[in-house]
């Protein structure tokens, strides 16, 4: 499994995709943190007229975070596209199957690989809230927690995307098809209009598991959505590369 | 069957079953679930006034919140809130959100003319809470737990209004919004009984009444009474 972490981690920071995506989202990220601190300065101004002062917990980290998550929607998907796509259609991953490595492994190395490289984007997202930290007291558990969701919410949107990759050899197929399940996981509530979904699994929306821990309250329910996700679709990746070698 | 069509087969059927289990798991965790409140005031979690209440309810209650569909945000912040009384006592609590427009048959029987009101049901009482917020939803529960029935006599026998039946000049609101109150309302003629009954809580005088009977008799009447108008 170390081996192909290293091979995935080293294809990643090789190619310049992923300096790219990391850069562009860091870019993306820092205006919204400067806008969001700007229009909180606002808010404060306001709110020192009233009984009660603004909170950056309260008012500026949470919406930040999200809007955070949902940046990652457009990104992740950039991140995994070719993991099995690329090798599909180069020949190498019927090679990679004939190493002395079980499709857990090689899943949970290219897994790791892509984790590695969100968990270094969210890394240095931190330098804004260190900033943020100068201006107004953070309460840094809570904040925690968020980054906590983030990383579970790009556990649970990799996993999707590597199955949508397993099953095509076409990047820009695999994508779409993440792009796509992304966004109807990200709005999936809206879906359940009665709730009667809601009523028996919860939510199943990742939008509103993670809103919860962004605002530092951190709920079981919320833990076990994200991994539960991320179980299925690396499981549903492993059924097919299994069925690649009975398929011939 | 071939060794392809073995594994197709099993391939699917495996799918299932792992659509299933992540089905199940979802559905334990939302049964058992366990929350920390990190924050530094602990402003997602119920005060311990709240928690005791609810904890020593005597019969289970279910709590009706009637929000329109629509309303996204207030959705969500009810079903925080609610939750959180049913995380502290999943044995005696549970709620449910209902959308007074597609279940008019439900906010009529509980009055309910605007969206935003939680109706509290244990048994045959009810309680309104006029606001989904903590302090509303801990006094009504606090109202509802008190047990012994409260009775309102409304005054007859002088031309009075009809307390209930569908005509305009009928009182039925003002006993229904009692009714959501925990109050039950019975009619009494002071002319036959003489004198009002030990229990009641509240005498209702309609103003229509002979001026005698809409003073209340000293010492008969606390100061729950309320006149209709």
């Amino acid at each position: 499994m170390i081996a192909v972490f290293n091979r995935e981690l080293k294809a990643y920071f090789s190619s310049i995709l992923a300096w790219v995506l990391v850069a562009v989202y860091l870019l993306i990220v820092g205006f919204i943190v400067a806008f969001s601190i700007e229009d909180f300065a606002d808010i404060s101004m306001a709110a020192m007229q009233g009984a009660r002062p603004a909170s950056a917990m309260e008012q500026l980290v949470p919406p930040l975070l999200t809007t955070m998550g949902f940046l990652l929607l457009f990104f992740l998907p950039l991140l995994t596209m070719r993991l099995f796509a690329e090798e599909r259609r180069s020949g190498t991953l019927d090679l990679l199957l004939t190493y002395p490595l079980t499709e857990a492994q090689i899943l949970a190395g290219k897994f790791m690989a892509a984790l590695t490289v969100v968990g270094m984007m969210l890394a240095f997202t931190l330098s804004g809230f260190v900033m943020l930290g100068r201006l107004t007291p953070l309460d840094w558990p809570v904040l925690g927690i968020g980054y906590l969701g983030l990383l579970l919410l790009s556990a649970a949107f990799l996993a999707f995307g590597m199955w949508a990759s397993s099953l095509t050899s076409s990047q820009l197929v695999a994508a779409v098809v993440t792009y796509g399940g992304l966004l109807m996981l990200w709005i999936l509530s809206g879906v359940d209009r009665s709730g009667a979904l809601k009523e028996r699994f919860g939510d199943l929306s990742a939008l509103a598991h993670l809103t919860n821990l962004t605002k530092g309250v951190l709920d079981t329910q919320d833990l076990v959505y994200f991994l539960a996700l991320a179980a299925l679709f690396l499981f549903l990746t492993a059924r097919v590369l299994e069925s690649r070698k009975w398929r011939g | 069957m071939t060794a392809k069509t073995r594994f197709a087969i099993s391939t699917i059927l495996s799918v299932l079953l792992a659509l299933g289990i992540f089905l199940v798991v979802l559905m334990i965790s939302r049964q058992n679930n366990h929350k920390w409140d990190l924050t530094r005031n602990q402003r997602f979690s119920l005060s311990q006034q709240s928690l005791d209440v609810v904890r020593d309810l005597k019969e289970p209650v279910e709590a009706l919140a009637f929000l329109a569909e629509t309303d996204d945000a207030s959705r969500q912040a009810a079903n925080e809130l609610l939750g959180n009384y049913k995380l502290a006592a999943p044995e005696k609590f549970s709620f449910q959100l209902v959308d007074p427009r597609k279940s008019p048959l439900l906010a009529r029987k509980h009055d309910v003319r605007m969206p935003g009101q939680v109706i509290l049901v244990s048994g045959s009482q009810t309680q309104r809470s006029t606001a989904v917020a903590e302090e509303e939803l801990t006094n009504a529960l606090l109202r509802l737990s008190d047990q012994a029935e409260k009775k309102v006599y409304f005054l007859s026998g002088h031309g009075e209004r009809a307390i209930e039946g569908s005509d305009p000049e009928a009182l039925a609101r003002f006993q229904g919004g009692l009714a959501a109150e925990g109050f039950k309302g019975s009619v009494l003629n002071l002319l036959q009984a003489k004198q009002v009954p030990s229990d009641a809580a509240c005498r209702a005088a309609d103003p229509e009444g002979l001026a005698a009977e809409r003073r209340p008799p000293a010492g008969d009447l606390g100061t729950g009474d309320r006149r209709p108008s």
